[in-house]
């Protein structure tokens, strides 16, 4: 993963309307940038990958043998390969680093030392991770434009999953 | 603009996903297997609302419990879009024979045992959507197939696509891969990605499809 996989400045999220309530508490016209919605150090990536375990994990999904629940997952990047162990630690899903397999690589995130975690539940962001997976692609996306300095799509509108209550979110470039 | 806008414009892209490493057992991919796009979703549906869709599908299939307000699941479209609820049918008889087999090999073979399938039912479609969805139309999601050898898998006769978990994670890419020929992460080197299973770790290289 290189330095320049996403430009994170360059992307800004605005929440453009709310259906009905958000338990989130998202309100029309918050704006987040996309530090905001991944926890610190954390990569975006792994952290896309991991997302479906950890709400798994946190509604009581058995991975495993009950007393020692968890699963491991990895980042997309082969060339890369860190695996990150899904668990739930007290009532929080965590995710914490369990191999750093990593070759000669360029990507930030090389860095990880195994045991290195994140709490998800408790503050670590306080973006919808439901809705950060909704949005990844378009982000992706957009980042792309940016990256290839395109100039025909400034701008996305996406919503969360939820239904009926839900959020719709701007995605653009600034 | 309309995010299914995204993907229908990755259709027409002449790429193939070729399943280039296969490490464990894996009852979705042959080694050297290859899937073009119109492969990588359930058999018609939305690429962007399977996307959504896995988020929750992934837990169900491990027996979480959910709230029944998370069991539905709306696409990411703003204006029209199209409202998914999960539910559960009886096993088929390929599936039944397959939970006794696997019930056999348990200590062989540690793979789950459904209880039900899953599949994702449309109950409500608002405006007009380019796939062409109707309400009632069910996509289901664990194909369960078993493996027999790394190449030889026992399909419960259900065409073969992309596993979940690996489409999860390829999804978000696909967009830029049309546009800048390559993944966000390579140095425009062969590309690869891999599915999130440690064990498995399948991977999958990226080629231009000719026929």
């Amino acid at each position: 993963m290189s330095s320049n996989c996403f430009r994170f400045e360059n992307i800004a999220i605005e929440v453009e309307s709310v259906e009905g309530d958000c338990n989130v508490g998202f309100h029309t016209g918050d704006r987040f940038s996309l530090e905001a919605l991944i926890p610190k150090g954390l990569c975006p990536f792994l952290y896309h990958t991991a997302l479906p375990y950890l709400a798994a994990i946190e509604h009581e999904a058995l991975f495993s043998l009950p007393e020692n629940n968890f699963i491991i997952v990895q980042c997309p990047n082969p060339t890369v390969g860190v695996a990150a162990k899904i668990h739930q630690t007290g009532k929080d899903p965590c995710i914490e680093v369990v191999s750093t397999r990593t070759k000669k690589s360029d990507c930030p995130y090389c860095q990880f030392k195994i045991g290195d975690n994140w709490l998800i539940s408790k503050g670590e962001t306080r973006f919808c991770s439901r809705a950060y997976d909704s949005l990844f692609p378009y982000l992706n996306a957009l980042s792309s434009e940016i990256r290839t300095d395109g100039i025909d799509k400034d701008m996305l509108a996406v919503t969360c999953p939820s239904y009926p209550n839900f959020v719709t979110f701007r995605v653009e470039r600034l | 603009m309309n995010p299914c806008r995204l993907s229908s414009q990755i259709e027409t892209v002449p790429i193939v996903f070729k399943c280039a490493q296969k490490n464990a057992r894996c009852g979705y991919h042959k080694k050297y297997q290859e899937f073009k796009f119109s492969n990588l979703a359930p058999d018609g549906m939305c690429p962007e609302a399977y996307h959504n869709l896995y988020f929750i599908s992934l837990g169900i299939l491990f027996n979480a419990k959910f709230e029944k307000k998370q069991l539905v699941v709306k696409c990411p479209a703003t204006e029209n879009y199209v409202v998914f609820k999960a539910g559960f049918e009886r096993l088929n008889l390929r599936f039944r024979f397959l939970n006794v087999v696997k019930r056999l090999l348990c200590k062989m073979y540690i793979g789950q045992i459904y209880s039900g399938r899953l599949f994702w039912e449309i109950i409500k479609i608002k405006g007009k959507c380019p796939r062409g969805h109707e309400i009632g139309s069910r996509f289901y999601i664990n194909k369960g197939n078993f493996q027999i050898t790394p190449n030889l898998l026992f399909p419960l006769g259900e065409a073969y696509e992309l596993c979940p978990a690996l489409f999860d994670n390829l999804f978000p890419y696909l967009y830029s891969l049309q546009r800048e020929k390559h993944f966000p992460y390579s140095d425009n080197s062969t590309d690869f990605i891999q599915c999130p299973d440690h064990k498995a770790n399948i991977t999958l290289e990226i080629g231009e499809y000719s026929e």
